[in-house]
């Protein structure tokens, strides 16, 4: 069966983004299952826009907004802590990147977005702004902000892991 | 700390964390996010279609009217068709769900896998599949679903490489296949139903990537009834002939036969009466229920005689 250009475009998109989403959700929720089941359901969400979003300049910004709004919205839903996983049947992750997701919860959402964006995604300020609607003051404000705030847990981290 | 440490601490932190998070659980394609969004409730309206299919409801309403009807209850099989989209039906049993495309074949309880032309969706399991020597194991492409953990062990009994992803909010474990045949079959379990999915060859894992919960609106998996009827003389003897299978919910009656005293049909979800013939003298009724997905024993039909 041929494929039509929707689905090869989409192919192509979803072959280019997907890891790159993937990492961002893992990021912010701090666990692989839960980051695959929110990274398929916002790829889930383009494919449904596709006739729209695929004429976008890019498609990607979309997806990632969608894909942040569940990550965020699922701290509020699940509201538990990011102990290690019981039990051995669960995909294990290193420790700090438990703390660093916990970090990342601890902020309020565009904040956390922000420094996401900037810091692990390297985009500029002004890329930033433009993409959550802000002054780009505010990002930065944002951002020197939540920097301090996660960078103070890293180091609290490193301090209990040497007291150990 | 100055603000250039806390930027550089966070970035490494950050970039080491998405450094690690891009190792997919489960490979992302677009093609398995495609078939699985026919999964879903929602349409994708295409707005050309819909004079069409405003004109077209309004032709079969017309119709309905005209043609004088019998009432309908859940046919003896379930038919395919119900629950799909864009080119794609859902199944469910045992309480979950798969879709799979239109040009799959469909088989409930099939017999001993590599039968019938891929690829095929295969649900449940007859008794003599049992005794198959890997009825675990699809036919070379395609989807297993069955009830039970038959992820492969080693020898201490011991599931072989367990992983836990999640499908759909679905806990999965996925075990290390070890199996010689090929294509290499891909092995869950999902523990809250208690079912095992195998699939293997070009588009299975697409179709297990749309495992969710069962829905309504999927095809929902027929039961399978086997029974006997006997004449009750000094000795049971086995009684060949027709036997009325009634759906007691909507009152539907099907004929089948019993060939030396035994006899089975499949059947939707619910009660079923069934009576067999001595002769022309009807034997006392029997009802069974039909559970979905599972082969039932129906109580034995006990013909009096004269």
């Amino acid at each position: 069966m041929r494929q039509s250009e929707d689905e090869l475009a989409f192919d192509a998109f979803v072959a280019d983004v997907g890891k790159r989403l993937l990492s961002q959700a893992y990021v912010l929720t701090g666990s692989k299952e839960e980051a695959q089941d929110l990274t398929q359901e916002a790829l889930l969400r383009a494919w449904k826009h596709w006739s729209t979003i695929g004429r976008y300049d890019s498609p990607e910004g979309w997806t990632r907004r969608v894909l942040h709004n569940l990550c965020i919205q699922s701290w509020k839903k699940t509201r538990r802590s990011l102990t290690r996983p019981e039990g051995n049947t669960t995909v294990e992750i290193p420790e700090h990147h438990g703390e660093v997701a916990q970090a990342m919860r601890s902020l309020p959402g565009d904040q956390a977005r922000a420094l996401l964006m900037h810091d692990g995604m390297d985009m500029s300020v002004s890329e930033v702004a433009t993409e959550l609607k802000v002054p780009v003051g505010t990002v930065k404000s944002w951002l020197s902000r939540s920097r301090k705030l996660v960078a103070a847990r890293l180091e609290q981290m490193d301090q209990d892991s040497k007291g150990r | 700390m100055s603000a250039t440490t806390d930027e550089e601490l966070v970035r490494s932190a950050l970039h080491d964390m998405l450094r690690e998070g891009e190792l997919p659980l489960v490979p992302l394609s677009g093609g398995g996010i495609r078939i699985r969004s026919r999964g879903r409730t929602w349409p994708r309206i295409d707005p050309k279609l819909v004079a069409t299919v405003a004109a077209a409801i309004v032709l079969v309403a017309v119709l309905f009217a005209a043609i004088p009807h019998r009432g309908s209850g859940h046919p003896p099989v379930a038919a395919p068709g119900l629950g799909g989209r864009h080119g794609s039906t859902a199944y469910s049993a045992y309480g979950v769900q798969l879709s799979v495309p239109k040009t799959w074949s469909v088989r409930y309880f099939p017999g001993c896998p590599n039968t019938g032309p891929p690829p095929v969706l295969s649900i449940g399991q007859s008794e003599v599949a049992y005794s198959c020597p890997s009825f675990r194991s699809p036919t070379s492409v395609g989807v297993s679903v069955n009830q039970g953990n038959l992820l492969p062990r080693d020898s201490s009994g011991k599931v072989q490489g367990s992983r836990t992803i999640r499908v759909h909010g679905l806990r999965v474990e996925v075990a290390t296949s070890t199996s010689p045949q090929s294509p290499t079959p891909i092995e869950w379990y999902v523990p809250s139903k208690n079912v095992s999915i195998t699939g293997a060859g070009t588009g299975a894992l697409q179709v297990m990537e749309t495992l969710t919960s069962a829905r309504p609106g999927a095809v929902v998996t027929p039961g399978h009834v086997k029974g006997y009827q006997y004449l009750e003389t000094l000795q049971q003897l086995p009684v060949s002939g027709p036997v009325t299978v009634t759906d007691v919910r909507t009152g539907m009656s099907s004929t089948i036969y019993a060939i030396g005293g035994e006899y089975t049909f499949s059947g939707g979800p619910g009660g079923y009466a069934v009576q067999g013939h001595d002769g022309n003298a009807p034997c006392p009724p029997v009802t069974v229920t039909v559970v979905s997905g599972e082969n039932v024993t129906a109580p034995p039909i006990m013909c009096q005689g004269f």
